[in-house]
């Protein structure tokens, strides 16, 4: 272990208490919200445990394995912050005041030679550096994550498959559909029509508001593969400007019966299954 | 997981391919809907293995980690290699129906595909690739 | 494995397609059909493919050849069981079923047939369509 590794390492052991105190009232007001005391008395604790063990380790296997626990230290912090939308610059505040603590302690007077102080504050430097980094990547890493789990539940629930009478599936598309959705929305479809084995499947396009050719061809291979399973589609809801748009594209979809509105694909497909509408309002 | 391979000499092996490309995918996570592209895209590799090099073999490995789960299937075969690689990858071709090794296919039907093919054979490597849901 | 012609009544015939059909009894089986249909002058098929949890390319051809077989040789034909998980891959590969009546199992399946028998007694045996040549 080199000397300044040593002087470092030291420095902790002997000054823990009075550290952790000067380091938490570094802490200005912000740093504190969304933490409570206890927990963040915990962290620090964990923290600088890990720092003195970091910080101390000259052997390269040896500095590895306590990086790696110093990083997991930074990760649990920065996770807790991320989650409860704690903004990122208190995770480096946080890191940051432990930092000034510790280089205050290492510039009181006669604590060590000058040459091993350079050589400490040197170590100190790169290491917390190193933990400021971290703490960003993870907490990026985080939202991230946050991001596409929220994402993928609004994903979820966009995609219904409503069953509107015996036999009869409805499918109202709303939104952009990507291919990522396209493919979402067509395995939820026929794995209703599956259980369902509904004799007639509404696809109604009325919440969609570009239909371009990719749109159309996923449209097309879902009808197919539907079609396959032994369900009848219709599709409903076509607005003027689509048709316009499809036709000028080429796309075909003559084989699929179609209907303006939902009510009257509604209409056709109790047809097709054997009944029909009356209004009891209606005159005889 | 550990990886499996499977040696395609007859179609009985075309069958054991199949059964473990989707036992494969179900056990490390994926939906019946990847298991079925899966398994089909190893089918169809095989077959191709079978049918124009007269034996190969398949290997299928697990790639996945915390974050993705990712399975992998090789084809390969010392077969005569694909004359018309870009005519065979091309859409076209294999669309009417009675010609070609599907390749575009089976292509749609996975997130990775990697083809090399010459003289000494050829190796087609699939996988799917999906995010874990947390 | 033999694949099975079961015979359902005088006219019908059901073929249950299982997973494990190898190569040479896919042939042995389309010749079986084929013969069957034309010597006890079938009218209606109805292929089950609900075994099969795999349909690859080479299979999808097998089903629509068959199918186009069965029709030349007059009689309707009828697929049932396809899975959701097959349906859909075999969309994505581009492989659909090409002209061939589908219904989700084995009951409907009959009842589908026999409309389809029905009409084309007046017509067009793919679609039950009537024949525009057709008299009266």
């Amino acid at each position: 272990m080199s000397s300044a590794a040593r002087v470092l390492q030291q420095l902790i052991t002997d000054h823990h208490d009075a550290l952790l105190t000067d380091w938490l009232a570094r802490l200005s007001g912000g740093s504190l919200t969304g933490i409570e005391a206890a927990e963040l008395q915990a962290e620090m604790n964990e923290l600088l445990a890990a720092l003195r063990h970091t910080l101390g380790q000259t052997e390269p296997h040896q500095a590895e394995a306590a990086r790696q626990q110093l990083d997991a230290a930074l990760r649990t912090a920065s996770q807790v912050r991320a989650a409860r939308g704690i903004a990122p610059e208190t995770s480096v505040q946080f890191v940051q005041a432990c930092k000034d603590a510790l280089l205050h302690l290492l510039m009181a007077p006669g604590l060590c030679e000058p040459a091993l102080r350079t050589e400490a504050l040197w170590r100190l430097q790169a290491t917390l550096d190193h933990c400021v980094m971290a703490l960003v990547s993870q907490f990026v890493a985080t939202r991230e994550e946050v991001i596409r789990s929220q994402a993928q539940s609004l994903l979820d629930m966009s995609t219904p498959v409503i069953t509107l009478w015996d036999s009869i599936l409805l499918l109202p598309l709303v939104g952009i559909v990507d291919s990522v959705r396209a493919v979402q929305v067509a395995e939820r479809l026929l794995e209703a029509i599956g259980h369902t084995e509904a004799e007639v499947t509404l696809i109604d396009v009325t919440g969609v508001p570009v239909m371009d050719t990719s749109v159309a061809r996923h449209l097309l291979r879902t009808v197919a593969a539907a079609e396959m399973l032994g369900t009848k589609v219709i599709l409903t809801g076509i607005s003027p400007s689509t048709a316009l748009t499809m036709v000028k594209l080429g796309i075909d979809l003559s084989a699929v019966p179609t209907r303006g509105s939902l009510k009257a694909g509604v209409v056709l497909a109790l047809r097709m299954t054997g009944r029909q509408l009356s209004d009891p309002r209606a005159g005889a | 997981m550990h990886p499996q391979t499977i040696e395609l000499g007859n179609s009985g092996d075309l069958l054991r391919a199949r059964l473990a490309a989707r036992a494969m995918a179900k056990q490390i996570g994926l939906g019946v809907m990847d298991q079925t592209r899966f398994a089909t895209a190893v089918s169809e590799l095989s077959r191709n293995a079978l049918v124009y090099a007269k034996g190969g073999c398949c290997e299928l490995r697990d790639f996945s980690d915390q974050v993705q789960i990712r399975l992998q299937a090789e084809v390969r075969d010392r077969g005569p290699g694909i004359v018309d690689l870009q005519r065979a990858l091309s859409d076209g071709f294999s669309t009417s129906g009675s010609l070609g090794a599907g390749l575009p296919g089976t292509q749609r039907l996975v997130d990775h595909f990697d083809i090399q093919t010459g003289t000494a054979g050829t190796v087609v490597c699939i996988q799917i690739v999906r995010r874990r849901r947390t | 494995m033999r694949v099975p012609l079961l015979r359902l009544n005088a006219h019908t015939l059901i073929v249950p397609l299982h997973a494990d059909v190898d190569d040479e009894g896919v042939l042995s089986f389309q010749s079986d059909l084929t013969g069957r249909v034309s010597a006890d002058q079938v009218t209606g098929v109805v292929i089950d493919v609900s075994a099969l949890d795999v349909v690859d390319s080479y299979m999808a051809r097998v089903l629509n050849d068959t199918a186009c077989m069965v029709r030349l040789l007059g009689a309707c034909v009828v697929v049932c069981g396809v899975q959701p998980a097959v349906a859909l891959t075999l969309v994505e590969m581009g492989r659909n079923l090409v002209d061939v009546p589908t219904a989700f199992n084995l009951e409907r399946a009959l009842v589908k047939l026999e409309q389809l028998v029905v009409a084309t007694n007046a017509g067009d045996p793919r679609t039950g369509a009537p024949d525009a040549s057709a008299d009266d």
